[in-house]
């Protein structure tokens, strides 16, 4: 019986998130070290020609279901025909995206199949023929290393952590035939969030902006908006009318737990810090070399943000281009490239 | 609820808002919102609706109740006998929120922060000393006096400044005075101003525990709130200590040559902390101090003692942000007042009113016209450029 | 409406959180035990839930000894009655084996509506709600920020991926909360000493028919292998090359190699 990693896609908007390459990737990654064969789950709106792009991250199979009526029945169908499908191929890993929709899916597959779960996972290693699987828990104040018994082996990838990998092969695309059935819980409706926006207390990355924007917040949504982040504001921002109270990050507005946090013309009061302490990477920019920010900062720039931040998005805009929806560059396809 | 009769004595003459001449307003919620339910006689009438069943607890009812600063100038301005006891029934009011729960998230954080972390910024207790880092102070053993410092002085990056510069001092002095560093636990004062009276007695009751383990017998606060709980609050239960305010014991220390002021050509004016001035009635000390400063020229605000506008940060805001910015709010014409009368330095006394008045120049612009300065940091020249 | 609230203790993530001398657990001296945030939301809503449909809240929660504070803490909120899980030997069970015991005490008590919290702020999990919804072969409807019951039907809003989805579902149905939801009432702690009167049923393993080999340590599917601190922030790191453009590119450059910072 050959081995087998199953990946398991999400469509956003009618492209793979960044987190589905970055999943398969470290599927094709774990399938090299024990020889095995990476299957790649489509379902949903993808037609074949899309979905063929997983080629280029080492997909060795794709199984494509293009059912529009999967979205409508909400998890329970995606977990029916998810439970038929590992039964089948009997993977030893599953891998999917720790998105919202990922991990409600993972932990109803993981109870449905008895099969043991690695939620929000940023890193796998394989020893002796087992494998470690690291996760934070605590609020990421603690880092946990976890050993699954049993096989499949679900892991649900945190997103923006594992790196994607470019590793082109000629895959097969073979149609997933499923019988969707009818969920017990049905969707009536989606509406993405106005502009947008991004809930901050959940989002990922987040530049915030305060005092030293005078008011102009267009290069901090600017940056925002191509790291996919959330935009946040100081309580001196919110009192002066630029923001409002909604985007405050503190004490007495949201508290955010990112993995990287931008403090762009902020201070640094103990009241700000309070709400966002507790992100993983913190970069502030700001005019004042004296700013408390930087005590509590992983990196700092003094200057001025309307001169730093159009660097850094000019140089973000370099390095990582967006060459269209379908084929993001990712760190190591660009130093290939050059060198 | 107790002083519930209180309401029935008011009948809106509308004092309570006013300045001593009836020139301005001085309800610092009343600048700030406008509204006369936002004014002690409405929120006096507001309550009694609500103990005759005519309106229900609301969100707006709560934010209404929880914007006080409990600066006091009611207290002052009112001219009925319910004056006395004004301050707390609004207490009373917010502690029957408090027990149904009904109280605002903000409100409800601050006390959670309080009781599970120790501090309103949930930061370890360990932190707490990090203030006092090569000053010189020692931690509490047996000295004559113990520096309370409390949650903003040990926390708030302005509030250890002032902490230090207070410290500092008293090093200089030579003075026995020691602190309790991580040991130190919240005073409780703005707890209990914001109606969690079980949770104040908690705090109490562990505070007078330690100090009289200790040894405690005199007590300097940073903070006026400290000061208030302390001097008026901890005899109720069984906590009698000699509580002075830092600006007491500089004026000693003055007199008895302790210390020497450094001389100052700086044009700077004087902020009455409510809980130092109408609550604890020290206006003259501070006003000493600076007349002890050689070279230095002190104007009086318009709004000045028993009359001085709050900086809105009592009454929990500083921590709850209730009461918020804004061109009205409090602070910023606190700020413009300091400004008219043309001084370089705005001399302040407490941690909070030192945050609030800061935050306030910042929002103003005037950071180049003004600048915050707390008694220690005047007493050495005036604020580090 | 019967409704069934699941509840954890957890420590409370903004103290101080160290390892113990064994590498797979945490000192517990200094830890400060609280509810659940998550689940704090769940009690609040399912108290507004009765106050306008009318019915009962029962509180259900799996742990030891210390766990009772926090379904007083939901009693003093306003729930009518606890139900507490307590044997030693559902100590260390994982995520499947805490959803099968609280899927197992479920059949004995009436429910229309089960809520829980997505997570708890110890495991970050994710998954008991959905385990136990799997096991009471009833469907699950996670993060969700906003909810209306009509008829027998639930509709929840739920935000996925700065969407928000609504969703509907006939009851019974267990939904996990999200924050945002609501803001849950305070509780003072002679309330929280008051709802001792409050009655807590105690359930151990046997009660609930459990083979206490299937859970606990022998159970685990997931098991702890190690615990680390992750690294400490050591003092920031200032860029102070030439230019803006210089510092930029060094930013971007350390940036890249921690997050992924290219786009899809």
């Amino acid at each position: 019986m050959s081995s087998r990693v199953l990946v398991i896609t999400e469509r956003q908007d009618g492209s793979f998130g960044k987190v589905t390459y970055e999943a398969l990737s470290e599927g094709r990654r774990i399938a090299d070290c024990i020889n095995a064969e990476v299957t790649v789950a489509v379902l949903g709106d993808c037609r074949e020609a899309d979905a063929l792009e997983l080629e280029e991250y080492g997909a060795d199979t794709i199984l494509l279901a293009e059912i529009a009526s999967l979205s409508s029945y909400g998890t329970d169908s995606y977990v029916n025909v998810l439970e038929k499908l590992a039964k089948e191929l009997r993977p030893q890993i599953i891998l999917l995206g720790a998105t919202d929709h990922g991990k409600d899916l993972a932990a109803q597959l993981s109870a449905r199949l008895d099969a043991g779960l690695a939620m929000e996972c940023t890193g796998i290693k394989l020893e002796n023929g087992e494998f470690t699987f690291t996760r934070p828990m605590y609020g990421g104040k603690v880092i946990a290393d976890i050993k699954i018994k049993g096989y499949p082996k679900i892991v649900a990838v945190r997103p923006n952590v594992m790196k994607m990998e470019i590793n082109r092969r000629k895959a097969v695309i073979k149609d997933l035939a499923v019988v969707v059935g009818k969920g017990r819980t049905l969707v009536i409706g989606k509406k993405v969030q106005s502009e947008g926006k991004i809930n901050l207390t959940e989002a990922d990355i987040i530049v915030s902006g305060g005092r030293g924007t005078r008011g102009d917040f267009g290069p901090i949504e600017a940056l925002a908006s191509l790291l996919d982040g959330g935009v946040g504001a100081s309580r001196a921002a919110v009192d002066a009318g630029w923001r409002p109270h909604n985007d405050q990050v503190g004490q007495t507005g949201k508290v955010v737990s990112p993995t990287l946090y931008i403090a762009c013309g902020i201070s640094g009061a103990i009241q700000h810090l309070a709400g966002m302490s507790t992100a993983k990477y913190i970069v502030a920019i700001n005019i004042d070399s004296e700013a408390p920010i930087f005590a509590k900062s992983d990196f700092g720039i003094t200057g001025d943000l309307f001169k730093v931040i159009p660097a850094i998005v000019n140089e973000l805009r370099t390095k990582f281009p967006a060459t269209g929806i379908s084929r993001p560059l990712c760190p190591a396809a660009v130093s290939i490239a050059l060198f | 609820m107790e002083y519930a009769d209180l309401t029935r004595l008011c009948f809106r003459c509308g004092y309570c808002k006013f300045s001593a001449d009836y020139g301005e307003f001085n309800c610092p919620s009343y600048l700030k919102f406008g509204f006369d339910t936002y004014a002690p006689g409405g929120r006096m009438w507001l309550i009694k609706a609500w103990l005759t069943r005519q309106i229900d607890i609301s969100a707006n009812y709560m934010k209404i109740l929880y914007t006080c600063a409990t600066c006091g100038n009611c207290k002052e301005q009112c001219v009925m006998d319910l004056k006395t006891n004004l301050l707390d029934l609004f207490e009373a009011a917010k502690s029957e929120l408090v027990e149904e729960g009904a109280v605002p998230p903000a409100v409800r954080d601050y006390f959670k922060a309080i009781s599970i972390n120790g501090n309103p910024y949930k930061e370890p207790q360990s932190e707490r000393g990090k203030w006092a880092e090569g000053i010189g102070i020692e931690v509490f053993d047996g000295h004559e006096y113990l520096f309370y410092v409390g949650d903003v002085g040990s926390y708030d990056e302005r509030g250890k400044k002032m902490a230090t510069s207070v410290a500092s001092v008293f090093v200089d002095a030579g003075l026995s005075i020691g602190m309790l560093g991580e040991e130190e636990i919240s005073d409780g004062n703005d707890v209990k101003a914001l109606g969690e009276k079980w949770l104040f007695q908690y705090l109490a009751e562990e505070n007078i525990k330690l100090f009289n383990a200790r040894g405690v017998k005199k007590i300097i606060t940073l903070d006026p709130h400290a000061y208030n709980a302390f001097r008026v609050e901890y005899p109720k239960f069984g906590g009698n200590f000699e509580v002075q305010h830092y600006t007491q014991l500089f004026l000693t220390l003055i007199k008895n040559k302790a210390i020497h002021p450094e001389s100052s050509d700086l044009k700077v004016t004087y902020h009455d902390p409510c809980y130092l001035g109408r609550h604890g009635g020290v206006y003259d000390a501070p006003r000493e101090i600076l007349k002890c400063v050689p070279g230095l020229h002190f104007s009086e605000m318009g709004r000045n003692g028993k009359n001085a506008l709050c900086c809105g940060g009592g009454g929990g805001n500083f921590f709850t942000d209730m009461m918020g910015g804004g061109e009205e709010s409090p602070a910023r014409i606190r700020v413009r007042e300091a400004l008219e009368t043309g001084c370089q330095g705005l001399v302040v006394a407490c941690p909070l009113c030192a945050k609030m008045l800061e935050d306030a120049v910042k929002a103003e612009g005037v950071e180049t016209r003004i600048r915050i300065q707390d008694l220690a940091e005047t007493l050495k020249g005036g604020v580090e450029r | 409406m019967e409704i069934v609230v699941l509840v954890k203790q957890v420590p409370d993530t903004e103290a101080m959180i160290q390892i113990a001398e064994d590498g797979v657990s945490l000192k517990t001296e200094k830890i400060t035990w609280i509810m659940n945030p998550y689940d704090e939301f769940a009690v609040e809503e399912a108290l507004r839930i009765r106050a306008s449909l009318g019915g009962r809240v029962t509180v259900l929660a799996l742990g030891p000894e210390s766990t009772v504070t926090a379904i007083r803490t939901a009693l003093a909120m306003g729930a009518d009655k606890g139900i507490h899980i307590n044997d030693p030997a559902a100590e260390g069970s994982d995520s499947l084996s805490t959803g099968k015991i609280l899927a197992a005490a479920l059949k004995d008590i009436p429910y229309d509506l089960i809520i829980a919290g997505q997570r708890a702020m110890d495991d970050d999990g994710y998954q008991v709600g959905a385990a136990v919804a799997e096991y009471l072969d009833i469907p699950q409807i996670s993060m969700v920020i906003k909810q209306e019951i009509v008829g027998g039907k639930i509709i929840c809003h739920r935000t996925e991926d700065g969407a928000l989805v609504t969703v509907e579902s006939d009851l019974p149905v267990l939904f996990t909360t999200q924050r945002g939801l609501n803001e849950p009432r305070y509780v003072t702690f002679p309330n929280i000493l008051k709802a001792k009167k409050k009655p807590v049923e105690i359930k151990t393993l046997e009660d609930l028919g459990i083979d206490p080999q299937t859970v606990g340590p022998a159970g685990q599917k997931v098991t702890i292998v190690a615990l680390h601190s992750p690294p400490k922030r050591i003092g920031v790191r200032m860029l102070v090359r030439e230019t803006d453009q210089e510092n930029a590119a060094e930013l971007v450059r350390i940036l890249s190699e921690k997050v992924n910072v290219s786009r899809a």
